[in-house]
């Protein structure tokens, strides 16, 4: 997204906060996303004209601490179970199950 | 929509039972394996049945092989009768399906002797019946509901006479 000009001429130009809107603005207006690193907690990084909005850490398929990313849901695993098909033949599904 | 599998045996009050210890004796409230319809076409779910040879005092589960499509099962009474003994099972189903197969239920032909060939659902309904003196037999072809709790069928035999003795085919269906 193009950056909002700065208010330089003008009696405008005499009002600083206006500036300063502007470019908390401009740092929103060109903020990132990045996912962060294994168990690297969420935040957001505000800067003059630039803002990262950093995720919860990424989660391998073992982990159980609920941290999103790729893994399994906290506390689920993969089980496989048998159904009957649509068709009356037997089958199996892979469910994510969780004790309760 | 797949239905998930009950079983792997079921009762009229709970629909997630092991295999009993010892095969139930009478067909009432008996303990019956779960079958996916009449299919024979799965290793992790092969088709199981109750043979009740003597009411009360023999009786044994069966596997059908996978892909086996059909069972047969004899029956003697040395005793001159048949007063409830038979093939039973339950199944699951996701849609409606032909359940066929054949008997023959001899009663010899004294006089009074009976014989008679029934099929029953758990409520004790009849699904299909054949009566006569002295004996019976031919294909049955009926149809049984799609059910997601466990559903009972019971091929029942009656009969009274010198020479009782029987014969039940049941057809699995192999293949999609």
């Amino acid at each position: 997204m193009a950056a909002i000009n700065k208010v330089t001429q003008g009696s405008l130009a005499k009002n600083k906060k206006l500036n300063e809107v502007i470019e908390a603005i401009n740092s929103i207006a060109n903020m990132s996303v990045k996912q962060g690193a294994e168990g690297e907690a969420p935040r957001f990084v505000f800067a003059k004209n630039k803002s990262e909005l950093v995720t919860s850490g990424a989660a391998t398929g073992d982990d159980d601490d609920g941290g999103g990313g790729g893994g399994l849901p906290s506390g689920f695993a993969e089980e496989t179970l048998d159904v009957v098909n649509s068709d009356n033949t037997a089958g199996q599904r892979v469910f994510l199950t969780k004790a309760v | 929509m797949a239905i998930l599998r009950a079983g792997s045996f079921a009762n009229s009050t709970d629909s997630f039972l092991d295999e009993p210890a010892e095969a139930p004796l009478n067909p009432d409230g008996a303990t019956l394996p779960v079958n996916c319809a009449n299919y024979s076409g799965s290793s992790d779910w092969s088709w199981k049945y109750l043979k009740i040879s003597t009411v009360g005092s023999a009786s044994e589960f069966f596997d059908a092989a996978k892909d086996q499509t059909t069972i047969s099962e004899n029956f003697i009474n040395d005793g001159g009768f048949f007063e409830g003994e038979g093939l039973s099972f339950s199944y699951q189903a996701s849609e409606d399906f032909t359940f066929s197969g054949s008997y023959e239920v001899n009663a010899g032909d004294q006089q009074g002797s009976f014989a008679t060939f029934e099929i029953l659902n758990g409520a004790d309904q009849s699904l299909f019946s054949d009566t006569d003196d002295t004996s019976v037999s031919g294909d049955f072809s009926i149809t049984l509901p799609a059910a997601t709790v466990p559903y009972f069928v019971f091929l029942e035999l009656l009969a009274e006479g010198d020479g009782v003795d029987a014969t039940v085919d049941v057809d699995l269906i192999a293949s999609t």
